[in-house]
Order: structure tokens, then sequence, then C-alpha cells
């Protein structure tokens, strides 16, 4: 099957109700649910990303792109699991302690889900445990948001307590002040600069 | 990495150095119309008490009023070597909800406004109804002047009312709702400025309106010229109506619509971080047509050695020296996480020139 224009266009418009119809008709026609997926759909959300990295297309738009997949999701979703179809992997994400900062962390989920992956989303103000607890439950990639250079070094307690429970999770890390820079010198294995990015570091993590 | 913070202030060397210095007003006003000010000048629109506390004199009784007129922050502002004050004109605010105490706030959820019935429910109040005669009768160090600052700004207000990502699908779902929430936003915040502005005591105001973020406006530049714009050239029109200077704090990167701050006519842009748009790129790009204001990034700021501070200052100083139009000081604010030492290193450059 090829790209359905229709879904992918809906979707990069942000027409939730044209998504939902549209994948409804395909499923009812016969579609399977993994194509629609990985040929129309996740497609579409890679190309809002893309666009938002070149400053094509602003958070607003970005949103409601997200929304349009979601009622597109909703739909899929079951028919995946019904099939024993697995998402593409598990992360999990969330700001770090002493931050509550969470429209960047929000978006970055948006992208991941939009990207095939099974995403936990943490919350704000994250003790170790809750990433602890998160990997034991089968996280293979944690990501870490921070936007204030005072919270930034619990990024460094995350990665060093993981480390001394033995865990090996793979950590990404992001947020305004945060720099690949900073992510080498804690032992971090990625930096995203944007929520389109983020995608992109996990990807590139979980091949290596 | 050194990274250590210094709570409170002991031995500061620059203290004295700074009781010794004369504020003059003048000088930030020179810089509002891109002039050269008679001697380097520092600018702050906020600093945290930890570190206004141990500077204000010890004869003047300690009061927490964030008010420019309020003579414990203006003695603490003139020993710090600040030629004014900044803070708010009157107790006047939006009904924003009230958030859990934290290193920082979320934002994504949890507004208030869903429809008409909830925006119109909300306890809005008038900036009439509030008290400004402390502005009128303030006594502040010689040479001082007063900033006043707004209750937020028209952007962030409305974005706390919604929430984020409610605003944005909102945005696009009801824009009727959003013009009205706007109108109730906008038309306090220019009241505000004008009661603030006709104030003969009050020589500078300042409207702080967070529109960006590292990689782009948060809100599409459309969005921000349609729906936010309009109301910022309605706050700048009535300050300078009565000749006040009105300058524009906003975070993020906002290259894309610093054409339209310059054509509203802001006397001064504040905020920077070198993630977005750098200050030295700034002064350069747009620099002879917009005076600006501090710009040492915060990460910079709170994570470099005093010496790599003062090298970074002394360099914004000799950029600026001939043209003027700038003031030394943070990207943002002085917030007590950012080490007291690094904080004096960088101003001192100014101080000692
Ligand atoms: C809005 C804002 C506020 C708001 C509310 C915060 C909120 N959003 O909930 C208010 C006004 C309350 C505020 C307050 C403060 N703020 Co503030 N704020 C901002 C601002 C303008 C935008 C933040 C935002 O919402 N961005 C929107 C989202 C979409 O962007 P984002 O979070 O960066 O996420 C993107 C990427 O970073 C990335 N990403 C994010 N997380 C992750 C994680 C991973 C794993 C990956 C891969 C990627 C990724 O993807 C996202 C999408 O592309 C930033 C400026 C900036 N550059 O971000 C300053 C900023 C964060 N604030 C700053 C400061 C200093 C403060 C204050 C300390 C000011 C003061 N003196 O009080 C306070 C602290 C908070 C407190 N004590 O309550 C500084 C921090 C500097 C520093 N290095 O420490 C900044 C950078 C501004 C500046 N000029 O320097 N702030």
């Amino acid at each position: 099957m090829a790209v359905h224009e229709g879904i992918f266009n809906a979707i990069i418009k942000g027409k939730r109700k044209d998504v939902g119809t549209l994948v409804q008709e395909q499923v009812n026609a016969g579609a399977k649910p993994d194509e629609l997926l990985n040929e129309s759909m996740i497609p579409a959300m890679r190309e809002v990303g893309e666009r938002f990295s070149r400053n094509e297309v602003y958070v607003p738009e970005m949103l409601i792109a997200a929304r349009a997949m979601a009622a597109g999701l909703v739909i899929i979703e079951p028919l995946l699991t019904a099939k024993g179809i697995e998402p593409k992997g598990k992360v999990a994400i969330g700001t770090v302690k002493g931050d509550l900062h969470d429209i960047g962390k929000n978006l970055v989920v948006m992208m991941l889900k939009g990207a095939g992956y099974e995403v936990v989303d943490l919350g704000v103000d994250c003790p170790n445990e809750k990433y602890e607890e998160a990997v034991k439950n089968g996280a293979q990639v944690l990501l870490l948001s921070a936007l204030l250079t005072t919270t930034m070094p619990a990024m460094k307690e995350v990665v060093d307590y993981l480390r001394s429970k033995g865990l090996q999770p793979k950590i990404i890390i992001g947020g305004a002040p945060v720099t690949q820079e900073y992510a080498n010198e804690i032992g971090a294995q990625g930096y995203g600069r944007d929520a389109n990015d983020a995608v992109k570091v996990v990807e590139r993590v979980l091949a290596a | 990495m050194p990274f250590e913070r210094i709570r409170g202030v002991t031995n500061d060397p620059t203290i004295q150095l700074m009781k010794t210095r004369e504020p003059n007003f003048n000088n930030l006003l020179k810089i509002l119309k891109n002039e050269k000010p008679d001697r380097p000048t520092i600018f702050e629109f906020a600093i945290t008490g930890n570190y206004l506390k141990p500077n204000a004199d010890p004869s003047v009784p300690e009061c927490w009023d964030w008010f420019p007129s309020n003579p414990f922050l203006a003695s603490a502002h003139k020993n710090l070597g600040y030629d004014f004050c900044c803070g708010m004109g009157s107790k006047f605010g939006f009904p924003t909800p009230k958030h859990e105490k934290g290193a920082s706030v979320g934002l994504a959820h949890g507004g208030v406004v869903t429809d008409q019935k909830s925006l119109r429910s909300l306890d809005w109040k008038n900036p009439e109804d509030f008290d400004y005669t402390h502005l009128e009768k303030a006594i502040l160090p010689d040479g001082m002047g007063m900033i006043v600052r707004s209750p937020g700004g028209v952007l962030e207000v409305l974005t706390e009312l919604f929430g984020f990502e409610e605003l944005c699908y909102q945005i696009a779902d009801e824009p009727e709702l959003i013009e009205e929430t706007l109108e109730m936003i906008g038309t306090r915040m220019v009241k505000y400025f004008e009661i603030c502005a006709s104030i003969p005591q009050v020589g500078v105001l300042l409207h702080s309106d967070d529109w960006g973020f590292k990689s782009s406006t948060i809100l599409s530049p459309s969005q921000l010229r349609e729906l936010i714009i309009p109301w910022h050239k309605k706050i700048v029109e009535a300050c300078h109506k009565q000749g006040k200077p009105v300058i524009l704090h906003s975070c993020g990167k906002l290259d894309e619509v610093y054409e339209d701050i310059i054509a509203l006519g802001y006397d001064a842009k504040h905020s920077f971080e070198d993630a977005a748009v750098q200050i030295e790129s700034a002064l350069e790009r747009w620099g002879d047509r917009m005076p600006m204001l501090g710009g040492i990034d915060m990460d910079f700021l709170c994570r470099k050695s005093p010496e790599e501070i003062r090298a970074r200052a002394r360099k914004l100083l000799e950029m600026t020296a001939d043209k003027g139009g700038y003031a030394l000081g943070s990207g943002n604010s002085i917030p007590d996480y950012m080490p007291y030492e690094n904080f004096q290193a960088m101003n001192r450059v100014a101080l000692e020139w």
C-alpha cells in the first residue's frame, strides 16, 4: 500500500475529524492498520516535525497535527494490539526533580507517539525512583527535560543513580539550557535540540 | 563543572565601591534613546530578594512590597550600582490560576478558561481600582528613577488562563473566545500602562511578555501579529503619549519578529539567550535601530568562571562604547541560583570602568 494522500494531508493540516473518518473508511475497506500507520500516518507526523525544525510550522500547528494523528490512533491501536503488532519501542520521559516545565516535554511525547513508540509520560518534578521504576517496567530509553540551569544537575543525578543501581538504559536529554556538550559531560547517550530531533535521537540510540 | 550555589552575601569587596557610585537615571534615559550614557550602566528587571536584602542600608526598614517606590528595594538597588528601582505599579493582577510552589511552573495544562461562561465568571479586577499614590509620594535616593513593570504580558496571561495546549487548540477551534479573552486582558493592560505612565515620578515602563523559546516563537509569527502585537501597539502608544519610554522584555528566539518589535516602537529590548539569539549578534543585526539591555546568557553566567564572565562583559561594553544604546546585565534576571560572585563579576566591569 502506498501513502494515503488524504490521511497524510489531513494530519499535516490538523483536521482531526477528517483523519478519523478517513482512517475508519480505510479500515472498513480492509486496509491493514500497520500499513496505514507506517506508510501514511507516521510519515505525516515526520513531515510536520521536519517543517517544525525548519521553522516552517510552529508549536500550535504541531499540536493540532498531533491531535489529528491521535484521532486516527484511537482507531488503529486496538487493531494493532489485536493483531499482536508491537510498538517500535518503549520509552519514558519526565521533567527532572525541582523543575515543573511541561510544554516542551509534552511536545516530545507527542512526536514520539506520532513516530510509533510506546511512551510513558512520568510527568514533572520526577524523583530518581520514578525513572528507575520506568526502566524496570521495560523502558529502553529514558528522556529527561530541564529548563533551568539550576535543575540541569538533576540530570546527572539520574544518570548516576541508575548506574549505581546497575541499570543501563539509553538516556537522552533536552530543554532550554541543555547542550550536546552537557550530555557528553554527564554520560548521557544523546541530546535533542527540539521535539523532532528527539525522535531522530531515539532512533539513533536504539539502533546503536 | 563549577556549579556552586552561593546563598547570601559574604565578604563582597564590591559593596563599598558601589556605595560610592552616584545614581543617575539620565544614563538609562540616554540608552533608551540609543545614545551613549555618561558612564557604563547596568540593568536588571528582577533580582532575587536574597541578594537585595544584604545590600539595603541597615537603617531602612525591611519591606517586601515589590514597588519601585519601596525605600528598602530602592536602597538595595542603589547600593548594587543601579540608577533605578524596578517594580510593580500597584497590586493589580489578572485572575490567573495559582501555581504550586516549585523551581518553575508547568503551563501546558491547568487553565481556567474553557468557554465564554468560565471566562466571564472569573474574578476580573480593574487596574483603576488600585492604589498608585505611593508612586507619586516616592522618595528615592538622589538621582534614582522608577521603572514600572507589568503584571505579566498579554500573551503570558492568555496562556495562563487557558493552559498552553488548550490555548493552541482554541485558537483553531474557537477564535471568538480567544478574541474576547484578549479584549478582557488587553484593555486592562493598556489601562494599567496609561495610569502608570501618567504619573510624573514614573520614568520608564516595562512590558514583560515571553513570545519565544529555544528554537522559535511559541505562537507562529503570523498568530503573534494577528492576536498579540495589536495590543502591544496600544501599550506602546499609551506610554509614548505621556512621553515615557517603554521596554519590552521577551524571552526566546524572536529573530522572525524583530522587525515587528522595532516597528512597534519599543524603546529597548530585554532578554537574550545564547541558544536563541546571542546578545552580540542582536546588537550587530538590530542595535542601530533598537537599544538592547542585559543579554549575558543565564547558563553562561551561572556556570562560567568570573574571569570568563568579566571578559565577555568587557567585550560587550567595548562593542557599544561609541554608539551607546546598551546597558550591561543578565540575559533574563538574577534568580537565587545565580552565584553571587558571578553576578558581581559581571557588574563590576561596568562599575569599575
Ligand atoms: C515561559 C517561560 C517561563 C514562564 C513559565 C514556564 C513554563 N513554560 O511553564 C515563567 C514566566 C513562569 C517563567 C519563570 C522563570 N523563568 Co522562564 N522561561 C520561559 C520561556 C520563555 C519558555 C519556556 C517554554 O515553555 N518553552 C516552550 C517549549 C516548547 O520549549 P522547550 O521547553 O525548550 O522544549 C523544546 C526543546 O527544548 C526540546 N525539549 C524539551 N525537553 C526535552 C527533552 C528531551 C529529552 C529532548 C530530546 C528535547 C527536549 O523540545 C521542545 C520542543 O522543540 C523560557 C525561554 C526558553 N528559551 O525556553 C524561559 C527560561 C526557561 N526561563 C528562565 C528563567 C531565568 C526563569 C526564572 C528563574 C525567572 C525569575 N528570575 O524568576 C523563573 C523560574 C521559574 C520560577 N521560579 O517559577 C531562563 C532559564 C535560564 C537558565 N539557564 O537557567 C529561560 C531560558 C529564559 C532566559 N531568557 O534565559 N519562565
